[in-house]
């Protein structure tokens, strides 16, 4: 029994999961104004239901604060109370605690201090005047049946104790079943299906049931296209206890539901209560002409195995006209079934088809150096398989995939925490939180999202005061939105404060060494400072964000994720923080370059275009004596990749020119441009491209250590290590070394 | 009188951990196949093709409630005699009221004991072996 109420508690733990954020949806609509009687007996039941599951498993804690959070409820419901903006804090600080309780008792959270409780239920008794004045009412486990309530004992009389045998005759159910020929190409069975009715029945009860096969649309020999299906059949059963029901029925053919037409019809007539159901009823209840009345004869099996006492056939049945039902009750049911499956088996299933990737990648690799890619036919298959591998993994990333709406749901509770201390009035818009992302990423970026979010409370919008004086509504607005761009998702974090104040900035990050004194900086490089580490412009240090993690822990939080973040920001109007985030963290499409003897990848969603240019006539030198290369009049930082990884050189022979990651003797050099989020360039000269292919991350930081650079690493199809080059880190300190300046003056010039 | 085995019920719950304590108290007390169903309207369709002896069904309800379903049950000669128990945790004295007047068998507050779910039962059925 233990591990009954276990497992059941744990049930009761994801309903919370579920129940919470409705109670949350429900109290977001109210402050909104735009809730309903439904809204409200939604949020109650929401409480109500956590208290009743609470009290089956003796969670007193939680049974007692839901009880007094449902009681105040029941005021909004019965329209004792009004919802003002006071009551609805008080609810949602109360379903915090609630929250919190929750997780105190899954022991996924720390116990709730006892005088946070106690105010909160006074907050709430408050609300429905009942400030400790009638204590014993509003006792848990009271009794809700009225005193003179008599239990009414049943008649008998009406009731029959038998087993379900002797049941009043049960109905008919008609189930006509004529597959597609998709369903036999699908490798499914007629007969099998068949077989499944007969075991609906209950033992020795398979004579009940009738099969007509109907061959009318059955071509003679001669002109049979045997690829095609031509047989239909025709199955009465009875209905109800002792046999079986629509359901089971239905759940019989729940495989085969869009390769055959399926029909199953009642044959008494029913309550008009199902009247109003979708009912797929073909009005031509024509008689059919059973040709067969036994269904081993009509089956297309080999003949032994359908003799073999397959489906009891009622010759009878064939001068019966198949049915002829009251065509009333047939119907199809939608399948909307969906299970839960523990996490990890997903996880494995993802590994395993990461080494898939990896496992086909080699395949190729090794048929090439046989040169049997020659061969046509191999090449065809050998395509097949991988687009399969790359269909495979979508479909596993599309089972775990998830919309960012939990994680956004719990930001609500991290504003309206951090608006409270802040004195401040904050609300929260959401948008696009149906977005889908793989579930690990959504794991990893309840961190990044609540620290930015705490500062843009903190010091992006200002006090109502100082909002009301610049003539903006006192009420602050944050807009955190998600949605997906080329492959990637990007979220925004929008406030409408007062922006970054730049002159500050600047100066802060001198005083801090950060930057020399007296260094020119555009706008949006002063902006980028606050991402600096031991970067802190608040200037008092607020209990919010003096937590010891700055901004420049976000920034490496979301580069681990291999994502960025860019600020735009405008005085006065606010500020717009953008993460761009890979949707899965388990692979990218890469494009394979060559580097001094180093095979590396470069993201393809980083990649611009791939061009040849002549050292003497396109590149061109800056006074600082760095190199930039004009690629359609638009002057782009070189980075000579193998000195920016320092790769040895002495690793190729000499007798290879172009493996120095520097033009060629003809002077030719091959530049890969690419993009980072904010839209900088950079041109990578590389020796060469090898290919284009799906890549596996493996984390090296996990394995190794950070190295400036590179993002991660893969395993190619040879079986060779390779390194994930984290393009934005390599713009970024190509831009850095470069005077913007200069390239506009050398643009200029070019055009 | 009856036997529980004998008994066949049907629990009607929204909240699927409610269901499963209920049905686990049930086969404690010998109950056999006890059926769930999540709202009013899945256990009436439910009760149109199946004879069920006893329903214990919540109160508060997404979409149909107990009530709704307890008159759903009166009000159809098949169904009509069966009897009904009306599980809640709820203190509203209009609700219970309702409840009565709708031809309530018995009520079962949340929580409860399999000794308590026991006698509940045994005021509607008389001992249950």
């Amino acid at each position: 029994m233990g591990d009954v109420m276990d497992d059941i508690l744990k049930i009761f733990f994801e309903e919370c999961d579920e129940l919470l954020p409705e109670l949350e949806r429900g109290l977001g609509e109210i402050s909104e104004d735009e809730s309903s009687q439904e809204t409200i007996n939604a949020i109650f039941r929401a409480v109500h239901s956590i208290k009743g599951g609470a009290a089956s498993f003796g969670l007193d804690r939680l049974v007692r604060f839901a009880h007094v959070y449902e009681s105040a409820l029941d005021g909004l419901r019965s329209g004792q109370v009004e919802p003002d903006p006071a009551i609805i804090k008080t609810f949602y600080l109360a379903m915090d605690v609630l929250s919190d309780l929750v997780a105190e008792a899954k022991h996924t959270g720390d116990a709730v201090e006892d005088s946070r409780i106690e105010e909160n239920v006074q907050k709430l008794e408050a609300i429905i005047g009942r400030e400790g004045d009638a204590p014993a009412t509003a006792e848990v486990g009271e009794t809700p049946v009225p005193e003179d309530f008599t239990p009414v004992a049943v008649d008998f009389g009406g009731f029959d104790f038998d087993e379900p045998a002797a049941e009043p005759p049960a109905s008919m159910l008609t189930v006509k079943f004529r597959p597609h020929s998709e369903l036999y190409v699908r490798g499914d069975d007629a007969r099998n299906l068949l077989l499944g009715l007969k075991e609906l029945l209950p033992e020795g009860g398979a004579e009940a049931m009738q099969v007509v096969c109907e061959t009318q649309t059955l071509p003679s020999l001669v002109e049979l296209p045997v690829d095609e299906a031509h047989l239909g059949w025709t199955v009465r059963l009875p209905e109800g206890p002792g046999g079986t029901t629509e359901d089971d029925v239905q759940a019989v053919f729940d495989w085969v539901g869009d390769v055959c037409d399926l029909e199953i019809v009642r044959d008494d007539a029913v309550e008009p209560a199902t009247a109003d159901e979708n009912h797929a009823v073909e009005d031509e209840a024509a008689p059919q002409e059973a040709v067969s009345a036994d269904v081993s004869d009509s089956l297309p099996v080999p003949q032994d195995e359908a003799s073999s006492g397959v489906v009891e056939a009622d010759a009878q049945a064939a001068s019966r006209p198949a049915a002829a039902p009251p065509a009333k009750a047939g119907r199809k049911r939608e399948q909307n079934a969906s299970i839960r499956v523990d996490i990890g088996r997903i996880g494995m299933l993802m590994d395993m088809v990461g080494e898939m990737v990896i496992g086909q990648a080699s395949l190729e690799s090794a048929l090439t150096r046989e040169g049997a890619l020659h061969d046509q036919e191999l090449v065809k298959r050998l395509a097949v398989i991988k687009t399969l591998t790359r269909d495979i993994q979508e479909a596993v990333m599309a089972i775990r995939a998830q919309p960012v709406r939990h994680v956004f749901q719990r930001m609500q509770r991290v504003v309206r925490e951090a608006s409270a201390l802040a004195g401040k009035d904050v609300a929260l818009v959401l948008e696009g939180e149906e977005t889908e992302v793989d579930r690990t990423l959504i794991e990893n970026l309840t961190d990044p999202l609540t620290h930015m979010l705490r500062n843009a409370v903190d010091h992006g919008i200002e006090s109502p005061e100082v909002r009301q004086a610049a003539g903006k509504p006192a009420q602050g607005t944050i807009l955190l939105s998600a949605r997906h761009r080329s492959g990637r998702i990007l979220i925004e974090i929008r406030d409408d404060g007062g922006g970054i104040n730049s002159k500050r900035v600047l100066q802060t990050a001198i005083k801090r060494g950060i930057v020399p004194p007296g260094v020119s900086l555009g706008e949006n490089e002063i902006n980028e400072l606050i991402f600096a580490p031991g970067f802190s412009t608040a200037e008092t240090v607020s209990d919010l964000s003096g937590r010891g993690v700055g901004m420049d822990v976000v920034k490496q939080a979301i580069q681990n994720l291999g994502g960025r973040v860019t600020i735009k920001s405008r005085p006065g109007r606010g500020t717009l923080f953008t993460l761009s985030l890979p949707l899965t963290l388990a692979v990218l499409d890469g494009m394979l370059i060559e580097c001094r003897g180093s095979t590396m990848v470069v993201p393809v969603s980083s990649v611009v275009e791939l061009v040849t240019v002549k050292m003497g006539e396109d590149v061109y030198t800056i006074p600082d004596g760095s190199h930039v290369v004009s690629v359609r009049g638009r002057c782009i930082p070189l980075i000579y990749l193998g000195d920016e990884l320092t790769l040895p050189k002495d690793m190729i022979g000499e007798e290879e020119p172009h493996h120095m990651g520097r033009a060629g003797e003809d002077g030719q050099m091959i530049v890969l441009v690419v993009e980072n989020e904010a839209g900088a360039r950079a041109a990578l000269v590389v020796d060469g491209v090898r290919d284009q292919a799906q890549v596996v991350i493996k984390s090296i930081e996990k394995n190794y250590r950070q190295i400036k650079g590179v993002s991660a690493a893969t395993i190619l199809g040879d079986g060779s290590v390779s390194l994930i080059l984290d393009v934005s880190t390599l713009i970024v300190s190509a831009t850095k070394r470069i005077d913007t300046r200069a390239l506009e003056a050398i643009a200029e010039r070019a055009a | 009188m009856p036997s529980a085995s004998q008994i066949r019920a049907l629990i009607v719950d929204d909240q699927a951990s409610i269901r499963q304590v209920l049905a686990s108290h049930m086969a404690a007390l010998g109950f056999k196949g006890v059926v769930q169903r999540k709202d009013g309207k899945e256990a009436l369709e439910y009760l149109e093709t199946n004879p069920i002896h006893l329903v214990i069904s919540d109160f508060n309800m997404p979409g149909m409630d107990g009530l709704a379903l307890l008159e759903a049950v009166r009000s159809n000669s098949k169904t009509a005699k069966l009897a009904f128990i009306i599980l809640t945790g709820e203190a509203n004295a209009g609700l219970v009221q309702k409840a009565v007047a709708a031809g309530v068998n018995n009520f079962l507050a949340k929580p409860y004991t399999v000794a308590k779910l026991k006698e509940t039962l045994e005021k509607v059925f008389g001992p249950i072996r």
